[in-house]
């Protein structure tokens, strides 16, 4: 019964649903893009430079990839609150918090993934693009190119950590109807009210999503290698 | 750029501080094939890495910095990297760092994918390609630049007999541009009948081989013997057999045998010369005749000293036509 209400919520395309699931998306995607530039360059700058302090940001990363959502919400919030370093700018409880929070939770797992990738590229590749006198930028794109499985699977990682979060949506967005409301937030939400229906229909769009994210990425590989 | 010689002095190189190459000197002409060959972890992947400027050096020099060589030379591993895409696509981006236009890069691209018989697969996906396919197609893509050093790390491994023999006629047709190769092999044959140098490496180090080494080529002598002639005409030796494609000839030090005067032997080649240089090799000499061309023998030190032989000696020198080993 409940079941057949949520599936009702999501094919009567409710106003609210298509919001809050539209909502979720763009940070999700905003949140990654974010990430993403930063992560590859650090990932790529760990797997191909040696450099004093490497293992310790490795380390580093390796560890943050397993920090709660709430810690690093609660971090970002003590920075962006009113009294905080950035209240001035007055990004709490507003998207732009949520993107930070997301972005900041995001790179660990990015970076770390992007140099795990890297470092098992055969040393021929390089090599190659060396001595065909491929350097900088169009040898940097060539070894992403040739990586684009694992890079790509780093970044949907990225994203799937994002989509599925609560803790940073929660505690930076506040959970605003028609503003900073998630799917995730708005399944804790509901779920606490008893109002399962929502609950669940937001639950199969997450599900959905994650699915199409996935296969649009894996056909889009399959059909360019 | 010195078009005569690459010149590798007291270069030395490690890997996790064992040493793999140390070579006090060594010189490659420009504008020939040169071979290296070795047993594995000889250090040929690392010399050849080095002469391309893939690696630099910890010690001494390989004639030009690693800079100058990358910009020079274009290796090919022994197990080619291919870029995801098409067979075109993997000739198309090596040449999209020259300023070539895209008529005369289409031109190319059909050349040398015609001379490595792929011209058929010109628009296959480069992973479905059979092991000698990918190896024609990587020299295919470094011949496609025309670098003034094409390097090869052991292009003949793991590939069947018609892409191998397509190889060397790559290589070999690439000779006569005048331009450099520098490959490894382990294959002896490949390696007598393309080099015009020939360098053995054990353990990072050179050895001296234990044969005589010629390039010429053959002229049916009769039924039983045919006559090998140095390119540069000064000997003639028979051997038997007879293909009209052999181009060197290898006579192995200890086939060879001195005499002081002339003798009645059933060896067919008997050549007057002159002991140009001796050298104690273990518990023998290394000895150097000039006869036309330089030849060594390997004799003992009781028949150097029955003979009394030293430089400047007149011998004979005497060998079988079936030492003669022709390539």
């Amino acid at each position: 019964m409940v079941l057949l209400k949520a599936l009702t919520l999501i094919f009567s395309a409710d106003r609210e649903v298509i919001f809050i699931a539209m909502t979720s998306l763009s940070l999700a995607v905003a949140s990654t893009i974010v990430s993403m530039i930063p992560a590859l360059l650090l990932g790529t700058l760990l797997s191909i430079k040696k450099f004093r302090g490497k293992s310790i940001i490795i380390v580093f990363l390796n560890s943050l990839m397993a920090l709660p959502t709430v810690v690093i919400g609660l971090m970002i919030y003590s920075i962006i609150s009113r009294s905080g370093p950035l209240g001035g700018l007055r990004l709490l409880f507003t998207p732009w918090g949520i993107i930070i929070g997301q972005s900041i939770l995001s790179f660990p797992i990015i970076a770390s993934l992007i140099y795990s990738a890297l470092s098992d590229i055969r040393p021929e590749l390089p090599e190659t693009l060396n001595s065909f006198g491929v350097t900088g930028i169009r040898k940097l794109y060539m070894i992403f190119r040739e990586s684009r499985t694992a890079v790509l699977s780093a970044i949907l990682s990225g994203f799937g950590r994002i989509i599925g979060e609560v803790g940073v949506s929660m505690m930076l967005g506040g959970n605003i109807r028609w503003y900073t409301r998630t799917i995730t937030t708005t399944i804790a939400l509901e779920t606490s009210r008893g109002e399962f229906e929502l609950a669940l229909a937001m639950g199969l769009i997450l599900i959905f999503i994650s699915l199409s994210v996935n296969t649009l990425l894996h056909l889009g590989v399959k059909s360019h290698g | 750029m010195d078009r005569e010689k690459l010149i590798l002095s007291k270069l030395k190189f490690k890997y996790d501080k064992t040493d793999v190459l140390s070579i006090d000197h060594l010189e490659l002409a420009t504008g020939v094939i040169t071979v290296f060959m070795g047993s594995n972890g000889s250090g040929k992947t690392t010399l050849l890495k080095l002469l391309s400027g893939l690696l630099k050096p910890e010690e001494g020099t390989v004639g030009f910095s690693s800079e100058v060589l990358r910009k020079r030379a274009v290796m090919v591993h022994q197990v080619p990297y291919l870029f995801a895409g098409s067979v075109k696509y993997n000739i198309n981006f090596a040449l999209s760092g020259n300023k070539t236009g895209s008529k005369k890069r289409e031109k190319i691209i059909r050349t040398v994918l015609d001379q490595a018989d792929l011209l058929h697969l010109i628009n296959r996906k480069s992973s479905t390609l059979s092991g000698g396919e990918k190896h024609r197609l990587a020299l295919a893509r470094a011949i496609a630049v025309d670098p003034e050093i094409l390097i090869l790390d052991e292009p003949f491994a793991h590939i069947d007999t018609r892409s191998h023999l397509l190889i060397e006629k790559i290589i070999g047709n690439r000779a006569t541009t005048g331009k450099s190769t520098i490959l490894s092999t382990h294959s002896l044959s490949s390696a007598f009948r393309l080099a015009d140098k020939i360098v053995h490496l054990d353990k990072g180090e050179i050895l001296d081989p234990n044969y005589n080494f010629f390039k010429g080529f053959v002229k049916k002598q009769d039924d039983r013997f045919i006559c090998f002639i140095t390119d540069d005409k000064s000997i003639s030796i028979l051997s038997t057999g007879y293909n009209n494609d052999y181009r060197t000839a290898v006579i192995h030090y200890s086939d060879i045998f001195l005499s002081v005067e002339e003798i009645a032997t059933s060896a067919q080649n008997q050549l007057k010369g002159t002991v140009t240089a001796m050298k104690a090799k273990e518990d023998q000499f290394l000895v150097t005749i000039n006869c036309g061309i330089e030849l060594n023998a390997l004799i003992t030190e009781l028949s150097v000293n029955k003979f009394t032989l030293r430089t400047g000696s007149k011998v004979f020198v005497n060998f079988k036509a079936s030492a003669v080993r022709l390539y």
